[in-house]
């Protein structure tokens, strides 16, 4: 994976193809006034979020979740019971469910990251699983296989008015997510992905940076959750399931890792091909009962050829010459002391 | 309680455990040697009981029949999977979980396509009980717990004794010197991710008749092995086999003293314990750095 060192680069530098697909979200409605496809453009607002959380502590820190649907469970079950048995606000639920996100990750978070290695994938695996067997062994609360149904809507009215709300939600989020890599915690970050021990002899508190994505990570992951239950108003152990985990890994490789941008590019280009197309070409059963072999295929080859992303894959073209030498060599073996 | 019940549910335990360790061993092999983790450990024990569910209901033949043809399918796949996915990737640890997280999913739904999703099982092998002391076992554990630990001591006489177990070691403990003295690392590397695949299918194949066979089953049991090679510290054969009995007496007892719906939950909860207070393990000695 390529890391680039240059500072004080601003949100311009993925050029006129960021702005274009700003507008086109932006004008989404007028171009597609159907309420399916912006269905599908809301979901796919959410689950951007959700995969630009995993994104700045796997891909921008690399710090390992293979468990990040625990965030976006954990944040989607906390709104959906204040939600049902409070009566709790929407607005402040969403707070409420980041909020129960960070909680849990200081919980994982504090034993793994001090240790190097393995340890984080497999505790944040287990913590997922842990989660939804919870939700099953715990029916009484969490309403077993079914979830927790009727959980109050986010935003009433119209679905052009939920779609711009998504909208402005992804945006909001993404946009601080981005400027946090962009900041001069970004770069500390960066260089304990780069090189943890040399980060350490610099003098940086690397567990302390590692533990604080950690959390940045799990409170957009929950923030995205509860936002998932406050507009399909249900909380289901789906939300806390391995494929979800999955998509999340899926959505940010195909964008790109690392750029938070890549990400939502992502979520766009794979619920445009899922949810989109097969409706269109009215294939629906194959592709529902295919998505997450396709899926997983698309990490395999994704790690093995194209490691970049399409935002990776951009900004080579962008900057040919000088890139091109930059570039590590994804086959080499990494220097060993 | 009494003495006798709670030295049944000890016993009971240990049985269980003695295909646990089984199960991890495999995992623990391919850590110790090729030090990458194998997250589709799991999605392999489940072709494993997938395999057996062909030839033994499907075919009807035999179960020591289809015990083998899965043992040998799955030490296949093992190797294609090392071959092709994790090769390239070996020595990025990050990509080396992202792909074998995905290839679990793709043997998952590749499963689901072949078989279908519907939950199946395994006759039993064997029935019967037999007394040990005061004891009613049932026989089919009996059996499934000696088969494992006469495959455990092959798989120990294999490392320790041929040549192809001393350079496993070799390339355990230093690559480059085994490249050096003309050691095949890369094709040792197959062999070895194929063994671990294959024991893996070994424990799926003798546990096949207690669980209900179905795609998603192998991620209980993998993390159940990370549990068991972490709590018997990575890298540490021996110790794997001595966590692996411990979990199965954990697991059996929390099933008898607090809920049967909970024995997942004290599994993933030992696993985080042990990280907590000793990421050695207990028989693990402080990884240097490499």
């Amino acid at each position: 994976m390529r890391i680039s060192l240059r500072r004080g680069v601003v949100l311009g530098r993925e050029g006129w193809p960021l702005w274009a697909g700003v507008a086109v979200l932006v004008a989404m409605p007028v171009l597609a006034p159907t309420p399916y496809i912006l269905h599908v453009f809301i979901v796919a607002n959410i689950y951007a979020v959700f995969a630009a959380s995993w994104d700045i502590l796997s891909g921008y820190t690399g710090q390992l979740s293979l468990g990040h649907a625990l965030f976006f469970g954990v944040g989607a079950y906390t709104a959906g019971l204040l939600s049902t048995l409070v009566g709790t606000p929407p607005l402040f639920n969403l707070f409420a469910g980041a909020f129960m996100a960070v909680l849990v990750g200081l919980l994982e978070g504090v034993p793994c990251l001090r240790l190097k290695g393995p340890y984080l994938g497999i505790v944040t695996l287990a913590f997922a699983e842990i989660a939804f067997s919870l939700a099953f062994a715990l029916s009484s609360i969490t309403g077993g296989e079914e979830g927790i149904i009727g959980i109050a809507s986010l935003v009433r009215g119209s679905i052009y008015i939920k779609y711009y709300a998504s909208l402005i939600f992804m945006l909001a989020c993404t946009l601080a997510l981005y400027a946090l890599t962009r900041s001069k915690l970004g770069l500390i970050l960066l260089a304990i992905k780069a090189d943890d021990a040399a980060a350490e002899a610099a003098g940086v508190d690397t567990t302390r940076y590692k533990l604080l994505a950690f959390l940045i990570s799990a409170f957009f992951g929950g923030l995205a959750g509860a936002y998932y239950a406050h507009y399909l108003n249900i909380a289901n152990p789906e939300t806390l399931a391995i494929p979800l985990s999955a998509a999340a890994i899926t959505m940010t490789l195909v964008g790109g890792m690392g750029t938070i941008i890549g990400p939502v590019i992502g979520a766009y280009v794979l619920s445009l091909f899922f949810d989109l197309l097969p409706v269109v070409a009215g294939q629906v059963e194959f592709l529902t009962e295919s998505r997450v072999l396709v899926y997983n295929v698309l990490i395999v080859l994704i790690v093995l050829f194209m490691p970049q992303g399409i935002v990776g894959w951009w900004r080579g073209r962008q900057a040919e010459p000088e890139v091109s030498s930059m570039r590590a060599d994804p086959s080499r073996p990494q220097a060993q002391a | 309680m009494t003495a006798s019940l709670f030295f049944g549910l000890l016993v009971s335990g240990v049985l269980i455990g003695g295909l646990y360790a089984l199960a991890a061993i495999g995992l623990s092999l391919i850590m110790g040697v090729m030090r990458v983790v194998n997250v589709a450990h799991g999605a392999l024990y489940m072709l494993g009981a997938f395999f057996v569910y062909t030839v033994t209901v499907q075919w009807g033949l035999p179960f020591p029949i289809a015990m083998v043809v899965a043992v040998a399918a799955v030490f296949a796949v093992g190797v294609v999977v090392e071959r092709l996915i994790v090769r390239p990737v070996r020595h990025e640890e990050v990509n080396v979980l992202i792909i074998t997280f995905a290839a679990a999913f793709v043997l998952e739904e590749l499963a689901k396509f072949i078989w279908n999703p519907r939950y199946k099982n395994i006759p039993p092998y064997i029935e019967g009980n037999v007394s040990v002391g005061a004891l009613q076992v049932d026989q089919q554990r009996l059996v499934a717990f000696l088969v494992a630990v006469v495959l455990i001591g092959i798989l120990f006489a294999l490392i320790r004794h041929t040549r192809t177990g001393k350079a496993i070691r070799m390339v355990a403990q230093d690559e480059e010197a085994a490249l050096l003295l003309g050691i095949h690392v890369e094709r040792l590397h197959m062999l070895t991710f194929g063994l671990g695949a294959a024991l893996a299918a070994a424990a799926a194949a003798l546990l096949g008749p207690l669980y209900l066979v179905y795609p998603a089953m192998g991620w209980n049991p993998l993390l159940r092995s990370f549990a068991i090679v972490i709590l018997g510290g990575m890298g540490s054969l021996e110790g794997t086999i001595v966590a692996g009995l411990l979990m199965g007496v954990i697991e059996v007892m929390t099933g008898y003293f607090i809920s049967d719906r909970m024995t997942t939950v004290a599994t993933f909860a030992v696993l985080v314990l042990i990280i907590f207070l000793r990421p050695t393990g207990l028989f693990g000695h402080p990884v240097e750095e490499r």
